[in-house]
């Protein structure tokens, strides 16, 4: 599978605005381009991971800082694998620890490289720290008018606070007519000092405030006329139906950075049962006043449907772990960890697609989701010669390839042929096929399995030449690159979240029901820690180097040697 | 094939974080991880170390990796017509039931407790005996061990604060009417710049009173200074306010300063004189482990 990169148009986009590569993520430019741009992006990445480490308040807590050193004895030996004579390795020995009466075995870095070893590393277990505290409510949900007068609660968790303006907050064309609306908010930030933050809020939405907040003293509303709508304000945003991609990791399908995804469900057939669907969203507006104006702007631009061994999975609850492309997802019993990427379709075959054809295919997207439609149109590029007939096909991801009637119905009879009197017909129709007066060519195609489609067009010309355009259709899904089983103290809870420590918070209890929750009595939040249990081994200075601290003792077993029998 | 049970040693790794550690000269203490190490970096510019006592309090819980706490609160019940005050100081914390001004030679200042925070015996000795010994002797003030600490700690680690605290440099607005930063100011403290000599030269009982150039008028309790001419710019005044209720902080490293005179009660014997003062004699127990670990540490000399 090879992940396409958001540079990947943008390099595109430095050629002239008439050439193909720009317009095509297929284009032999954009499939050459993609390997730089990746490379390009990591630097990116780095970049942008690095320059947030120059300020304490916005430092990466996941670097390595600490690792534990097992020093073995000058008697211990490695195992080898000799079964290739000529370059012999050594074998990682077997280690194990014995952690809450339970054998823990400690598996080796891939590469033994401290990037898998760290930077790049899985949890492998959740433990719960049993460490609860009151819900994560700062300010109850209350009238926006009456934000001054709250009862501000004891921050559970010191956090960067999510305000939620919502119901017709009216802020919308307040902000157009009048004046953008803001609150201030005093009180003891974490690093033990008072200070005051304005929070512009210039519709109802989500926002979050950039200061760490331990405790707040005052919260003031300055707003040109009398608001309405609802807020509420929490230290832990569990259950962000749309989350805000503030690390911009995220990728988008034309190239530009995704700004926010979303979590909701879509069934794939017919009266079926709905799955999680992941949607990347972009913030699309015609007038970048609108943005302020009230409408955020925020559309769904693309889906992928969440699987987990090619099954899908019904998840409760997202969160974006900073510093990371990695989305961490919940459902009663599992924790999944996905790392979202635009796929690079499969572009085999497309080398039998004439260069500068005539005809095209043109359809709504190249992306979509199983169960969907997509309209799909010839284009005329170029007038030149005169069509004499042209037939449509879908290769699907299995292999089957079926055609596509002027009716637009699927058919395995290869003998589809539309045959065309005069160029403005194919396009703008009419045209009479066995009689019957077809108005234009187009049909809608159903997309019902995960893969990569290739829609074929063939046409025929006057002198008898045959181009054909190929265009590939990706159906976008996504496996869980872990799935991590929680512990039962963990197990149905509602939402996720990470505080500034960027330790992982699950909410338990409550009233939860349709990605929406409440907070009922019984509301409480647990925090967990991610374990690694993984190790990267010096053999030479005969060192094992582990990822976490072990209460006990470690055990590390001799491997035998691997040799091949004779 | 042989199996060997280690334990493991942690071994930091540089990063970004200790670069600031080189920069605010304070190193990541063995095994500490990123968002501990972050803390104490955050905390230095706020706690300040130094070469003051209170300095030396942040600065060594700060290396150690310790934290300053919450230790009790103390409320006042009973409020006089002055000012109630607290003074933790060294082994001793007094608690005034009236405090006149900062005339500490007024007969109106009285003192209605001096606690022996440091001596084994004492109820007081530890958090939870010295509230219990509050509640039960004094009639000005309610305590309250503050939620999550450990009352069996000594009340030795409770350093010095006072409930009156000087605020040294607050600057005036050119308006006649300006509000402070804090209330509950104590009379006689407040004092203005040089800018302000000839604005504030006649203090006045009323507010309805400020009638002439050179007027002004205090409002101690909520902390609004009047004045007939608008201050000049620059003119800043210095005042002490209460601090009540006060909750008093302790440090799990406790200090204290070997010169002084309550503490040397306890390091050394005392012996009355016949003028009914004390002089120190031999060390006590305490005394003599105390100097005796000195004298590992530094080889000083010691006598007269």
């Amino acid at each position: 599978m090879i992940k396409r990169s958001w540079l990947t148009q943008r390099l595109a986009n430095r050629f002239p605005e008439w050439s193909n590569a720009r317009e095509l993520p297929f284009s032999f430019l954009q499939q050459i381009l993609n390997p730089v741009a990746s490379a390009l992006q990591d630097v990116y990445k780095t970049i942008s991971g690095e320059s947030k480490n120059f300020f304490l308040g916005s430092a990466n807590m996941d670097t390595p800082d600490v690792v534990h050193t097992l020093r073995l004895p000058s008697t211990f030996v490695f195992g080898m694998d000799k079964t290739n004579i000529k370059n012999p390795r050594y074998l990682v020995p077997d280690v194990s620890v014995v952690e809450d009466g339970e054998i823990v075995y400690i598996e080796g870095a891939p590469d033994n490289s401290f990037k898998t070893f760290w930077i790049d590393a899985l949890p492998t277990r959740i433990k719960d720290c049993g460490f609860s505290m009151n819900n994560a409510e700062v300010i109850e949900e209350i009238d926006l008018i009456d934000i001054e007068t709250a009862v501000i609660k004891t921050i559970a968790v010191p956090n960067r606070l999510t305000i939620t303006i919502t119901d017709n907050s009216g802020l919308n064309d307040l902000s157009k007519r009048v004046g953008i609306a803001f609150l201030v908010l005093t009180g003891i930030s974490v690093r033990e000092i008072e200070e005051t933050e304005t929070i512009l809020i210039p519709y109802g939405g989500v926002f979050r405030t950039f200061k760490i907040w331990k405790e707040l003293t005052k919260i003031e509303l300055y707003c040109p006329t009398v608001p309405t709508g609802r807020i509420k304000i929490e230290c832990l945003d569990f259950n962000a139906l749309r989350y805000t991609d503030r690390d911009q990791l995220g990728v988008f399908v034309t190239g530009e950075k995704v700004l926010n995804y979303k979590l909701t469900t879509k069934s794939f057939e017919d009266e079926g049962d709905e799955y999680s669907v992941l949607q990347f969203c972009s913030i699309i507006a015609d007038n970048v006043s609108d943005l302020y104006g009230g409408n955020d702007g925020v559309q769904e631009t693309y889906e992928v449907e969440l699987l987990h061994n090619n099954n899908n999975i019904l998840v409760y609850d997202m969160i974006q772990q900073p510093f990371t492309n990695r989305i961490f997802a919940i459902d009663d019993s599992f924790l999944y960890i996905f790392e979202p990427f635009t796929e690079q379709p499969n572009y085999k075959k497309l080398s039998r697609r004439t260069a500068l054809a005539q005809l095209v295919i043109d359809c709504d997207s190249y992306n979509t989701l199983r169960g969907q439609s997509v309209d799909i149109f010839p284009r005329w590029k170029t007038q030149g010669k005169r069509i004499v007939r042209n037939r449509w096909s879908v290769e699907k991801p299995d292999g089957t390839i079926v055609y596509i009637n002027y009716s637009g119905e699927e058919t395995s009879n290869p003998d589809v042929w539309i045959y065309n009197k005069t160029y403005t017909e194919l396009l703008f129709g009419p045209f009479i096929v066995d009689g019957i007066e077809i108005t234009k060519q187009g049909f809608s195609f159903a997309f019902l399995q995960r893969g990569t489609y290739k829609l074929k067009l063939e046409t025929v010309y006057v002198d008898r030449s045959l181009e054909v355009d190929i265009v590939p259709i990706q159906v976008h899904s996504q496996n869980a690159i872990k799935r991590i089983r929680l512990p039962d103290s963990l197990q149905n809870s509602l939402g996720i979240a990470f505080d500034y420590n960027q330790k992982l918070w699950f909410l338990r209890s409550g009233v939860g029901y349709d990605y929406h929750y409440e907070y009922g009595e019984s509301s409480h939040i647990h925090k967990s820690q991610l374990v690694v249990d993984n190790m990267m081994v010096d053999f030479e200075n005969k060192t094992i180097y582990l990822h976490e601290e072990y209460a006990n003792e470690v055990s590390v077993e001799e491997t035998p040697d691997l040799i091949v029998e004779k | 094939m042989a199996i060997y049970s280690i334990k493991s040693i942690p071994q930091n790794i540089v990063n970004s974080l200790d670069e600031f550690g080189v920069l605010l000269s304070l190193p990541r203490l063995p095994g500490e991880k990123n968002s501990e190490y972050r803390t104490r970096l955050w905390d230095v510019y706020v706690h300040r170390g130094g070469a003051h006592e209170i300095g030396l309090v942040n600065g060594l819980t700060r290396e150690l990796g310790l934290l300053p706490f919450k230790a009790i609160k103390l409320t006042v019940i009973n409020q006089t017509t002055n000012h109630p005050r607290i003074i933790v100081k060294d082994t001793l914390i007094d608690l005034y039931s009236n405090w006149s001004s900062v005339d500490e030679t007024l007969d109106e200042n009285v003192l209605e407790l001096s606690i022996d925070i440091y001596t084994k015996t004492e109820e007081s000795y530890t958090l939870a005996g010295l509230v219990d010994y509050i509640n039960t002797n004094s009639s000005t003030f309610e305590a309250e061990l503050v939620e999550e600490t450990n009352g069996e700690l000594l009340s030795a680690t409770i350093f010095n604060q006072d409930s009156c605290i000087t605020y040294d440099y607050e600057l005036l607005y050119p308006q006649r009417r300006n509000k402070i930063q804090n209330k509950k100011l104590i009379p006689g403290s407040v004092q203005f710049s040089s800018e302000g000599m000839y604005v504030f030269s006649t203090h006045v009982e009323t507010e309805v009173e400020v009638l002439s150039e050179g007027d002004y008028y205090i409002d101690y309790t909520n902390g609004v200074i009047v004045s007939f001419s608008v201050p000049n710019i620059n003119t800043t005044c210095r005042y002490m306010y209460d601090n009540l209720p006060l909750t008093l902080y302790a440090s799990p490293v406790i200090l204290h300063q070997f010169g002084s005179r309550n503490y040397q009660d306890h390091i050394f014997v005392q012996v009355e004189q016949e003028d009914g003062s004390t002089e120190n004699s031999l060390p006590t127990s305490d005394g003599v482990s105390m100097i005796n670990e000195l004298l590992n540490v530094v080889p000083i000399l010691w006598g007269p």
